[in-house]
This record gives C-alpha cells, structure tokens and sequence, in this order.
C-alpha cells in the first residue's frame, strides 16, 4: 500500500495526490453494498450497520469474521469506555458547557457521570442509561449496588484512559477547529444497510468542511484511515485532507495525506466487507471461506478448529527460537 | 517528609502543580541509539519472526538481572499465590478508591467487583480454592494493605491531577521487533498538559530497593514516550512505606543501561540453551518461588541452608516462609498482561 509512511518520531507524512471524486466514492459504496440490501430484504434481516471494525475484521481474516456470532454484545466496561469518552465530551463541548477548555482533562469524565447520576434517563444515550444502570446484557441479570459502582468506575477509569489518548492527537485545549461530534451515516438509497464514519475527532478548515480525521487506534493504522476516510467522504461528500492516526501504546500521531490509492484501498475494504457481510446473512460458514492465519488466530473464537489457525499456532511454537526461554511461555528445561 | 503521618492530601501537593517540564530530546536521542544497537546485535544473532513483538517488561528485566536458570523458567500463566492475590486486591482497591465518589467501606468486597467488571476472576477464584480461615487471612491482609494505601491519597480526589490508571507505555525499537513495556499503576498529569507526568506504583507489602529499578525502567519508557523527563516517582506501599524520588537523567540513564545489560544477557542466555550449556545459577530469597527449585541444585542447597528446605514440598505455600535474605522481596511471577 503506497499511503504507508515511515514513523520517526512525532509526525510521519506522505506526498499529496489528487483526490477522488466523492460522488464516484458513493457510487461504488452504493454498487458494493446493493446486494446485501436484496438479501437483508429478501430474509427479513435485521438492517446492517458496516464500520471500521468490519473492514478490519474482514482484513486480518474473511473466516475469522464469518465465526464471530452476529449481534450485539451488550455493554460492557471495554465496549462502553470509547462511547462514554465521547458522550463525555460532547457534554462539555456543548452549548452548556463552552469554557470546557479551561478544565483538567481529568475531570470530563467524572463531571459527566455526575451529571447522569443526578438526571432522569429520558434523553440519554443507550450507554449513559447503562452507565447510570449497568445490569449484564447477556444475561440480563441485575447488579448489586456494589457491583453497579464498580462497573461504572471501571468504565470511567477506561474513558478517562481513552481520552488521554485522544487529547495527545488533539493537544490540550484542543484549538477551536476540532470537533469531537459524529461526522455521521450514509445509507443506501433502499435503506438496510448503513456505513457509519467512526473517527474520534475531526479538524475543520475555514469554511468549516472537514479538513483531518482524527483516530485513536492500535491496529492496522493504515488500513483504518483508509476505511474512515472513504466513509467520510461519502458522508460529508468532501474528501479530508488527512488522516491523524494516534496509537494508544506508544503515543506516536502519524499523519497520512489522502492520496488516490488511499481511497482505492479504503473502496475496495468497503466492498470485501459488504461482501463478506452478506455471506455472514447468508449463513455461510467461516470454514467454507479461505481463513489468513496470524497473530491475529489468538483472539479469534474458531482457532481451535480452525485448520489454519490451529497450523499457524503450531508452527509458531515450532519456530520459537531462543529468545522466547525469556518471553511468555513456559518452557521446561 | 513522611507522607504515612502528614495528610493524605500532601502526596496530591507534592507530586503535580509545581514542577516544570523538562525537554530531554537530547537524552532520547542518546538512549534510543544505545538501545537500538543492543537490540540489533541480539535480533541479528536471533532473529525474532513471532510476527508480534517480543515485549520486554519489568518482570522479563528483572529476570534478565538474575539467575539465569530462573530467567529461562518463565512464569507459568494463570498461577495464583496468596502475595499476588493480596497484591492484585490491594491494587484493585485502591483504583476503586480513586474513582469513587463515597467513602471507604467494604474495600475487598468493592475490589473483587472491580476485578470482575474487569474481567479478571484469577483472585476471586482463588480465594473461591481455599479454606475459609486462609480466606479470611487474606482478605484481613488485603484490608489491611487497602486501608493504609487508600490513605495516602485525598477523597475525594482531586481532579486538577489528570489521573489516569493503567495506562499502557510502550516504546518500539527495530522498527517494532521489540518493544519495551510497561503500566504503571497509576499516572498522574503529563503531555500534553503543560504538567510532567508523575508514575505512581502500587505494592501490597514492604517497600523494597528493587522497586527503584523498576520505577527507573517506567521514567525511561516515559522519557522516550513524551521526549521530557517525568517529575517524580512513587512507590506506595500497604505496609505505610513510601518513596518519592524526583527524576533526574541520570536514572534514566541508569534505567537504559540495564535494558542494554538485560539484552546482552538475553543474548548470553539463548547461547547458552542453544549450545546445551547449563544456565549459571545465582540462588537468593527468589529460589522460593522458582518453579525450578525441586531440582535445581543450587536452589536447594540455598533453601536447604536458609532454613528454607519446607519450600521443597510442593505443597507448601512459600508465601507463608519468612525470608531474611536482601532479593527475598514477594514475588508476584509475572505482570498482568501488557
């Protein structure tokens, strides 16, 4: 992919090019993910929401992807933390709260949840009603008080943790260009499925179109802007100038210039994974597609029967050299 | 100054609003090159083709500066003691303590909800393993450890401190083959606030002289993290010690010459287990814990010596053994998952 760029330290760039035309962008997410919409319809399916994490999914592994079950989790400390971090947020950058900049960083989260705290759930979001409630979705099991508390501390130290993150790639106070609200949702022209612009942040420039993305991410940097900016520029209809990508584990911003092979590569993750979606609706197995084995295989819920993925781990052990006596694993001398 | 016997808002005092950033790009750029050349040297010679990082964290360092014969014992996942549940406890409780608006109360009871909202059942199901009384033992230990950490901070806390909890900090070298890692239990202010970020850990027990070295590795990775040196260090202990030590270079310097010594011995080492070579062997109080004990024979002798020898009966707890020995710190066997 020619968008990567080498990371020193602070800042990695790559060469301007010519951008693509949004409309032809909305042409081909519309193009790509039609069958999908005829199968949603044709089987009276929930209505699909395409994002970041399934491009990236379908990236690592097209089988890994087919054996992760359909649906929602229910919220969780992990799920809910990014979530309550923007809601946070966009609490205190509201009309309500303008001076937001001049508070601790520190504080964004624990005055929100304050505030939730001392509100009637009616206008909130489905993760503030749960921060304010949290009960186990999965099984719908109600909390003790003390297990409600520590929910929503863990959560709130994660949000806290997230934020920091976010605020190393917008600065702190973040300058007036920034905005932290949603840049939205493109649907198809027959509804049913949806393509959802997950950035963190955005920069706008002065005629307030969106100038940079802002991401907070550990994986696949460039494959993620790649999504995002595609999704946003079918979104807002205006392609970003760049994408600033923050890796969470080593604090390092790389910012990638949107180039043409970048939106290429965004497109075509677009339509592997409205394909692969609509083989998950179908009911496909992830053992009758092609499984790419990796470091990834540690998480996925099919490695254990999982021909390829078991091989990879196989292998792996194998080619543990010498270093790995003083690594994670055991070894018995 | 004592913080056990000032008010609990003196650490807060201390430790953020009036120290200034300090620029140390002249000092990454010296650690970064030294690091880089010892870790090219041991990846030339052993090449690293996990496709993940080989993660260098506290526990592989202090290994690494041991006993070679218990470096390449590494720690067997999933096993649980009464140290490191008192310690994981402690730990837990405390950062419940630190997001929490009410009072104190009930602080091993809130930890374990706070470990399962985690998702890390290790403690509870330890405790779930044992007798009632060694439970009971236990959770007074932990109370005990919670209560007298909860105490060095002011509650409600104070937000202008910018704190976070187990924030990951890591550093890639070789373009990402090896990355040095670490979490400290708690960070306080740091980039991009005009504050330097102050690393605070976390200890259930006595306070002791290894945990310099591995506060020193923390400012290290921080340095290279945020290119300024750290403000202070500080060690928290339930037994009421304490430590706080402002950060010079120096001790950053010291920090990254172990990590150059430790690759070395990572290199010394994996020759010797690649050649059949036995592992030289350097027996102290950390034979207790050493999974190879019940046949190492420098190991027993020690032990046998220190009037230890119950520690060679597996079914003997070795938490429950006093040590005199210096390195007889407790030792939890491994970090929590980076």
């Amino acid at each position: 992919m020619t968008c990567s760029a080498r990371t020193t330290q602070g800042i990695a760039t790559t060469a301007p090019m010519n951008r693509s035309e949004p409309a032809e962008l909305a042409r081909r997410a519309e193009v790509a993910t039609r069958p999908l919409v005829d199968l949603v319809s044709a089987r009276a399916a929930a209505s699909v929401r395409l994002a970041r994490r399934d491009a990236l999914a379908v990236a690592r592994c097209p089988a890994g992807y087919l054996a992760e079950t359909e649906g929602w989790p229910g919220w969780s400390p992990p799920l809910a933390a990014r979530s309550l971090a923007r809601a946070a947020l966009w609490a205190a950058t509201s009309a309500s709260r303008p001076d937001f900049a001049s508070d601790d960083p520190g504080s964004i989260v624990a005055m929100h949840i304050r505030a939730l705290m001392s509100q009637g759930p009616a206008s909130m979001s489905s993760v503030e009603k749960w921060i304010r409630d949290p009960f186990l979705e999965t099984s719908g099991r109600q909390l003790t008080d003390l297990e409600r508390r520590a929910w929503r501390q863990e959560t709130a130290a994660r949000a806290s943790l997230w934020l920091a993150h976010l605020f190393r790639a917008t600065g702190w106070p973040p300058d007036p260009a920034v905005r932290f609200a949603d840049i939205g949702i493109w649907s198809h022209p027959r509804g049913s499925v949806s393509l959802a612009a997950t950035v963190d942040a955005h920069r706008v420039d002065r005629d307030g179109e969106v100038d940079e993305l802002i991401l907070v991410t550990d994986d696949a940097p460039d494959l993620a802007a790649a999504f995002e900016v595609v999704t946003a520029t079918i979104v807002g209809s205006h392609a970003p100038r760049a994408v600033r990508v923050m890796n969470r584990r080593t604090a390092r911003t790389t910012e990638i210039l949107v180039d043409e092979p970048l939106l290429d590569t965004g497109a075509r993750l677009l339509e592997a994974s409205a394909e692969l979606r609509g083989l998950r609706v179908q009911g496909v197995r992830f053992d009758e597609v092609a499984a790419a084995s990796g470091s990834h295989c540690r998480f996925c819920p099919a490695v254990e029967i999982c021909g390829a993925g078991s091989a990879w781990y196989a292998h792996s052990e194998a080619r543990a050299g010498p270093l790995e006596l003083v690594s994670q694993s055991r070894q018995a001398e | 100054m004592d913080l056990a016997t000032t008010p609990a808002a003196t650490l807060a005092e201390m430790v953020s609003g009036t120290a200034q950033a300090r620029d140390a790009s002249d000092l990454v750029e010296e650690l970064l090159e030294e690091l880089e050349v010892a870790a090219h040297a041991l990846f030339t010679r052993f090449p690293w083709d996990q496709g993940s990082p080989w993660h260098l964290s506290k526990t592989n360092l202090s290994a690494l500066g041991g006993c070679r014969r218990r470096a390449a014992l590494a720690p067997r996942a999933g096993s649980w003691n009464r140290a490191l549940v008192v310690g994981t406890i402690a730990d837990a409780a405390l950062k419940s303590h630190l997001f929490s608006d009410a009072g104190d109360g009930h602080r091993v009871e809130a930890a374990l909800a706070r470990l399962d909202a985690a998702g890390s059942g290790g403690a509870a199901g330890w405790l779930g393993s044992v007798s009632v009384e060694r439970r009971q033992r236990v959770c007074d230990e932990a109370e005990a450890a919670a209560a007298t950490l909860a105490a060095f901070w002011p509650h409600p806390m104070s937000e202008r401190l910018w704190l976070r909890v187990d924030e990951p900090l890591s550093v890639p070298l070789l373009d990402g083959s090896l990355v040095l890692a670490g979490r400290p239990d708690v960070t306080l202010s740091g980039p991009p606030t005009d504050a330097p970020c102050t690393l605070v850990e976390v200890k259930a027990r006595n306070l002791h002289a290894q945990y310099r070295n591995e506060m020193e590795f923390y400012a290290l990775l921080a340095t290279l993290r945020d290119r300024q040196l750290p403000a202070h260090l500080v060690v928290l202990c339930g037994s009421g010690e304490h430590s706080v030590d402002p950060v010079q270079p120096d001790s950053v310097r010291a920090a990254a010459r172990r990590v150059v010594g430790a690759l070395r011995t990572a290199e010394a080492l994996s020759v010797d287990q690649a050649t059949g070579r036995v592992l030289a062997t350097m027996p102290s109080g950390l034979c207790r814990w050493c999974d190879g004990r019940f046949w190492c024979d420098g190991g027993r002798v020690w032990l046998e010596e220190n009037g230890l020898a119950l520690c060679l009966d597996s079914e003997v707890d070795p938490d429950d053994l006093q040590c005199t020995d210096d390195a007889g710190y407790s030792d939890n066997g491994a970090d929590e998952p980076l």
